[in-house]
């Protein structure tokens, strides 16, 4: 409240109800001009209502929310000074970069579309964020990273002195994540004030001035992020301490009978000679850039897209019918890495989202046991902690967290023995997160192999034994035990030699 | 609050079905009745165990038809092809008879025939992943031309006899397709509410991808209810050719239009994942009586394919609309 600045964005005693949930209660805290403030909390503690809100997306409740110390309505705020990248794209994939960043705004001459001058701007903004692409592509030929930080370049370009940037690096590799942070820290050395909202917390800690934490909708503090550590936002975001890191001794495991085995798998244009010993008992991580052909092989290997040639071996014998039926009647199961697009049906009950891959066992005479379908979605409510009403829920109603567990409940249903889990935590809260590794290592404790491919570095080194990484489309090499360190994977990943 | 208890808690009073189908049957029920009633009451005509009789039997008829349809419907896909099918199906049929062979080798030879379309459909759609509203325009285009090449080689000529008394087969004085109409409504009741096939094909329509990574032979099912699709509508077409007595290049033209409208009244989805044969049936009966309503009004037989139109394009709308707002 000093006089002389008032700070860029103040929200004081924010409310806002949805039918008899309570998104947020009473949210007071201020931005000040030219940082960069990141907002914390686990999935549901109010984080987007807060974006939306402050956005002119949504109207609260109750409380206030100031500009630089003025009062300001909700459409004043749709209209005015404030750019919001979302989480989800909002590209033109058939348009060019440039018609991208421009939408909506395009430069003028005499009534037609200047576009020599919007190509120089786009190329302008490009170089000035390090990025070697010729903003004549077409975006859809770009990486999904790619594609997310043109939209970034597009609410920069909108000028607004306010930019938002909700989960901004949840698509992006690691190596976009790097040109992000440094396009932000360019941001902000030219003015711009920012709000960004991340579950990865050692970002927010490189990149944020200030920390706001919330949880179950309530404003925890706000505190300079410098000299904090990931546990102690950790702390604050769920009130209690997670997940020792410590991983599971590793020294028996190469007794343990092979679950499965691949050998010189290939796929031309995606991934060459690719091979893996899995064991059960073991968590085996498999890490690779964007574009390093881990996605693909994680896709070969439960015949989404059949390899063109190579040898599977599923406990013990070879594989002929290479398609996700005949994977999974042998025992094997796949969480698909995005489960907005697969993995569940958001229409549908959990019951019978749970039930979907094992219809068969549930059936009788091709009949549907329904006693037998909302008993076992029950049992699994309890075991996952899914937060729903109960098993005739719908996926679509519950927060990101409690999504994942109905998919990987799905996934676990079928009691496979070889599990492959992609991503199986993106876009979850910490407190889901521990969780969804709690399952995993539960899964080898008894017994199973555990197979994950993971953008998110630190989840491998902290969940797996031994890690495989890729790289232009080959195994670049394996790391385990103590030489697994985010930065000799990293080189491997990157190709530092 | 568990559900062993005998009296469940209201939020869980619902059993554990398939929400894929159910929700609009009572409403509907109530509308048909409606208008039902209104022309009973404002038309002397209407109300005549004759008229109401030609009214059940055209029903029954298009029905077997819409069986295979509407399953395909659950899958997010479309068949277009069946008024071709069914012209294809009933005038073969005739044609052997006419030149001489007996009736089972015959109708056998004509629903293989449309099994074979169906199959071709189904495999198209799933090898190359074709969009099927397109593939089967194609199709009825094609099935079209066949059919009208084996009318106009009839030429007007008159069906045997035995051919002829099919379609008019009683079982205690009720039509025998009304019979299998009322059967298959039982069994289509219990196997959308029980069945794990039924199911797969709500769960590959309201997400193929989810249903692929769930070990469901996406592909296999997918031929299938392609097949029973053109198969039904054959078996609507034999007893339409029966019907008619002689080929006739119109049978079955604009069939399509009537299935997709009567579908979705009856709760099936452009977006896939939900149908209800029920539902279909009582969408026939609904478009049926407002036909038959129009006559008895004396309004001109041309607007008819007006009325049909637009009340496609209502309940496309409204089916989009509905999908629109729980997306």
């Amino acid at each position: 409240m000093s006089a002389e600045t008032p700070p860029i964005l103040a929200l004081s005693g924010v409310s806002k109800t949805y039918g008899a949930v309570r998104a947020l209660s009473g949210v007071s805290f201020a931005v000040g001009r030219g940082e960069v403030h990141a907002i914390l909390g686990e999935n549901g503690a109010g984080k987007s209502t807060t974006l939306k809100i402050i956005n002119g997306e949504v109207d609260p409740d109750q409380g206030e929310v100031r500009l630089s110390g003025r009062l300001t309505s909700t459409a004043e705020r749709a209209q005015g000074d404030i750019a919001m990248v979302h989480q989800e794209l909002a590209v033109f994939p058939n348009m060019t970069v440039a018609e991208n960043i421009f939408v909506g705004r395009m430069p003028r001459r005499g009534g037609r579309i200047d576009f020599a001058r919007m190509r120089a701007r786009a190329a302008e903004l490009l170089e000035l964020f390090g990025l070697q692409i010729d903003p004549g592509t077409i975006l859809g030929q770009l990486t999904p990273g790619q594609q997310q930080i043109v939209e970034i370049l597009r609410a920069v370009e909108s000028d607004a002195s306010l930019l938002i940037l909700d989960e901004p690096t949840s698509g992006l590799n690691n190596l976009e994540a790097e040109t992000l942070m440094v396009l932000i820290r360019r941001l902000r050395a030219s003015g711009h004030t920012i709000l960004y909202v991340s579950h990865r917390l050692h970002e927010v800690l490189a990149i944020a001035d200030h920390v706001t934490v919330l949880r179950d909708g309530q404003f925890i503090e706000t505190l300079a992020a410098a000299g904090l550590c990931e546990d102690d936002l950790i702390r604050r975001m769920v009130g209690r301490n997670l997940e020792p890191a410590a991983t599971t001794a590793s020294a028996t495991l190469s007794d343990a009978p092979l679950a499965l085995k691949i050998e010189g798998l290939t796929m031309p244009g995606a991934f060459t000679d690719m091979a893996l010993e899995l064991r059960r008992g073991e968590i085996l991580g498999v890490f690779g850039l964007e574009g390093s052909g881990a996605e693909d092989f994680s896709q070969a290997i439960f015949g989404i897209v059949p390899p063109v040639s190579g040898r599977m071996e599923l406990l013990g014998k070879p594989v002929t019918d290479l398609s996700p039926a005949g994977l999974m009647r042998r025992g094997m199961a796949w969480l698909h890495p995005n489960r907005k697009e697969a993995g569940l049906y958001m229409e549908r009950s959990i019951a019978d989202n749970i039930a979907a891959p094992v219809l068969k066992q549930l059936s009788r005479f091709g009949m549907v046991n329904r006693r037998a379908t909302k008993a076992r979605a029950q049992e699994d409510i309890r075991r996952f902690a899914i937060r729903v009403p109960g098993p005739e829920g719908l996926p679509k109603q519950l927060s990101g967290g409690n999504q994942q567990k109905v998919a990987l409940s799905a996934c676990l249903a079928s009691q496979p023995e070889v599990i492959v889990l992609n991503e199986p935590t993106r876009g979850v809260d910490v407190g889901a997160k521990a969780e969804m590794h709690d399952a995993a290592r539960r899964e080898a404790a008894a017994g199973r192999a555990v197979l994950v491919f993971s953008s998110d570095l630190p989840e491998l080194l902290r969940l797996t034994q031994r890690i495989l990484v890729m790289r232009s489309r080959r195994l670049a090499g394996e790391v385990q035990g103590t030489a697994m360190t985010e930065e000799s994977v990293m080189a491997l990943a990157a190709g530092n030699r | 609050m568990t559900m062993t208890d005998t009296r469940p808690a209201p939020q869980d009073s619902k059993p554990a079905r398939s929400p894929g189908f159910g929700a609009n049957i009572l409403p509907l029920a109530v509308i048909t009745l409606a208008i039902f009633a209104f022309l009973a009451l404002t038309r002397e005509n209407f109300a005549t165990a004759q008229n109401l009789n030609s009214i059940l039997f055209g029903v029954s008829i298009d029905f077997l038809a819409i069986v295979g349809f509407t399953y395909v419907m659950v899958m997010r896909e479309i068949d277009l092809s069946v008024g071709s099918v069914f012209a294809l199906t009933g005038t073969l049929t005739g044609a052997l008879l006419v030149s001489g062979w007996g009736f089972w080798p015959a109708a056998g030879l004509a629903l293989a025939v449309a099994a074979f379309i169906g199959f071709v459909n189904g495999f198209l759609v799933v090898r190359f992943n074709i969009n099927s509203l397109m593939l089967t325009i194609g199709t009825m285009l094609l099935v079209r031309g066949l059919a009208n090449v084996l009318a106009n080689g009839l030429g007007g000529q008159t069906y045997p006899r035995e051919f002829r008394q099919l379609a008019r087969t009683n079982i205690f004085d009720i039509r025998l397709t009304v019979i299998l109409m009322v059967v298959l409504v039982l069994l289509a009741w219990a196997f959308q509410r029980r069945s794990a096939l039924f199911r797969r094909m709500c769960f590959i329509g309201e997400n193929v991808k989810s249903a692929t990574v769930h070990g469901i032979r996406v592909g296999r099912i997918r031929i299938l209810a392609f097949m029973a699709s053109a198969m039904t509508a054959g078996l609507a077409g034999i007893f339409t050719a029966s019907r008619i007595t002689s080929a006739d290049v119109r049978m079955g033209l604009g069939l399509e239009f009537v299935m997709v409208t009567a579908a979705i009244i009856g709760g099936a989805s452009l977006y896939g994942g939900k149908g209800d044969l029920r539902g279909s049936a009582l969408g026939l009966l609904l478009l049926a009586l407002v036909l038959n309503g129009m006559i008895m009004y004396d309004v001109e037989p041309v607007f008819q394919q007006f009325v049909i139109g637009f009340l496609l394009i209502v309940t496309v709308a409204f089916d989009t609309v509905m999908n629109r707002r729980r997306g």
